[in-house]
């Protein structure tokens, strides 16, 4: 796909990112008692892995918790992490904690540029899936489109969006709308639980396509999660501008799994998320051509 | 590391070795007495003469030197044993502490196997020391009866992670350093907060001391009958010391 390696120092040049050094060579982000670099995984034997440790003491709230950043910004591209979320439910079943592996950058004139994947650890059979954006120059000028799917039975419960345009209201997209709503049925990955070992996600970003994958993990074969290429009344959902590629681990105490309503509680103990990398490949061409057309 | 082999005389352990009830001995298997050489001539079964007494024969164990053992690497020295029937991801020796900032630990995660640490050889009189960290559980399972013993066998400091304040000090909220004198004639078990500071007894035996060589040991589990962590609830070491006496 990228014909030309981007020379533009404010971004990001394809990296995998390993942890296994004491720092990170790609992002920044904090350091004990939140976060530890290079050390074995206590689930995994021969790999080595970031700690990300939520701390009882977090507030609530995103990005409070521990959280990595990446030094440059990234943009157009393949974004992909293997991490295993923590094993929480027989310790604190109604414990409210998300782990997020997303993009998120707002620039003023450009608006927000945010891509999601998250999982709330009282029940780890879920994915949420989805992207904010905004208004150009308002970053409180919200717009969510969003997919939540059960993959351990294979069950979408819904993809919707919802913007500032009207009230932030909660909007089915149309049923006929196949550019939003593909693919419309996911095969279950049997006793797929992000606690229960490492998997491998990631998601693919164009200009007009957005595609969140799972690697099946007997077979490796790309599980398409939700290939969005749609539109609502009044915006696009996919994020145009440049981002900073994430990782963090915060206490929600008003974000309930769907499955749990009173999983809002803060964590009793510093539970670890383990990350054992992530990788990106951005789309130099695309990204060069969107940069000079928009006067980036 | 030299190891020394050192003769003893157990004639006056069957009085001595006694449990002061507060040490509750492990059954120890009788050391096997050497038959009686029998003289030229000698027919078996005749009096060999005057009764020596109650000296047992002598039984050889291997002592262990003096160490202090830092866990700063991920490999674990030949004196110190790591149990291995209770599965893997139990021990992380060299792994970063999560408390204190650049300080490498013995990490041990709970298990309902529970994990333990003993040496190779026997130990005896001196004093043993460690410096760790409870994991701090009262808020997420407070009623998990899983402990923590170290010492020598029989001697040991117990401290249930249930209640983790010995002696005033909450060992869950940072490192202190517990302790055992132990000598022929007493029992001390201590507790400070810096390796400057002044120990805090937290108790004193001076009856039915324990006389044997022992093994040292470091167990972190779940005693039987009690329930099973429902996290692996992580231990750091920092480090254990051990001082022979003179």
């Amino acid at each position: 796909m990228a014909l030309a390696q981007d020379p533009d120092t404010r971004f990001s040049g394809a990296f995998k990112e390993d942890f296994d050094g004491s720092k990170p060579q790609n992002f920044s982000g904090g350091s004990a008692p939140k976060l530890f670099f290079g050390v074995p995984s206590l689930t995994e034997k021969g790999t080595t892995v970031m700690l990300e440790r939520i701390q009882p003491t977090d507030p609530a709230g995103a990005g409070r918790g521990p959280e990595i950043a990446s030094s440059k910004r990234t943009h157009f591209g393949t974004y992909s992490a293997r991490l295993r979320v923590p094993d929480v439910k027989k310790a604190q079943a109604n414990v409210g904690a998300v782990v997020g592996y997303f993009t998120y950058r707002f620039t003023q004139g450009y608006g927000l540029s945010e891509i999601d994947f998250e999982w709330l650890i009282a029940d780890p059979r879920l994915i949420f899936i989805g992207t904010w954006t905004s208004a150009p120059d308002n970053v409180g000028n919200l717009q969510r489109v969003g997919r939540t799917i059960n993959l351990a039975e294979g069950k979408i419960l819904y993809t919707n969006y919802r913007s500032y345009h009207d009230g932030n209201r909660n909007h089915n997209f149309d049923n006929s709308d196949d550019a939003a709503l593909t693919p419309r049925t996911i095969a279950a990955i049997p006793g797929y639980d992000a606690s229960k070992k490492f998997y491998v996600y990631g998601f693919d970003w164009f200009p007009d396509r957005l595609t969140w994958w799972i690697e099946h993990p007997d077979t490796g074969e790309k599980i398409i999660l939700w290939d969005y290429q749609g539109t609502t009344p009044n915006f696009s959902g996919i994020p145009q501008p440049p981002t900073t590629y994430m990782m963090n681990f915060w206490h929600t105490d008003n974000w309930p799994v769907d499955t749990n309503p009173r999983s809002t509680e803060a964590p009793k103990y510093p539970y670890c998320l383990e990350v054992d990398w992530m990788k990106y490949e951005p789309y130099d061409e695309i990204n060069i051509k969107w940069r000079e057309e928009h006067d980036f | 590391m030299i190891f020394k082999r050192l003769m003893l005389v157990l004639a006056m352990g069957a009085a001595l070795s006694c449990s002061s009830g507060k040490y509750p001995l492990p059954a120890e298997p009788e050391p096997t007495p050497k038959e009686p050489e029998e003289e030229p001539g000698e027919e078996p079964g005749e009096d060999p003469g005057e009764n020596p007494g109650t000296v047992d024969p002598p039984v050889e164990v291997t002592l262990t030197e003096a160490f202090d053992e830092g866990f700063d690497t991920a490999t674990v020295p030949s004196f110190l044993v790591l149990d291995t029937s209770g599965g893997d991801f139990r021990f992380f020796p060299g792994f970063p502490s999560f408390t204190e900032n650049g300080k490498t630990v013995m990490m041990m995660r709970l298990t309902e196997a529970g994990a333990s640490i003993t040496t190779k050889d026997y130990v005896h009189f001196g004093s043993y020391s460690v410096r760790m960290k409870l994991p701090d559980i009262t808020s997420v399972q407070p009623k998990l009866g899983a402990r923590v013993e170290f010492g020598p066998e029989g001697l040991e400091i117990g401290i249930d992670l249930a209640s983790p304040t010995v002696a005033g000090n909450n060992s869950a909220s940072k490192f202190y350093i517990f302790g055992i004198d132990w000598s022929a004639e007493k029992i001390t078990r201590w507790v400070k907060a810096t390796a400057s500071g002044t120990p805090k007894e937290i108790d004193s035996i001076t009856e039915n001391v324990p006389q044997k060589p022992q093994k040292l040991g470091f167990r972190y589990f779940c005693p039987s009958g009690t329930a099973a962590p429902a996290y692996p609830y992580e231990l750091e070491i920092d480090w254990i010391k051990y001082t022979p006496s003179e």
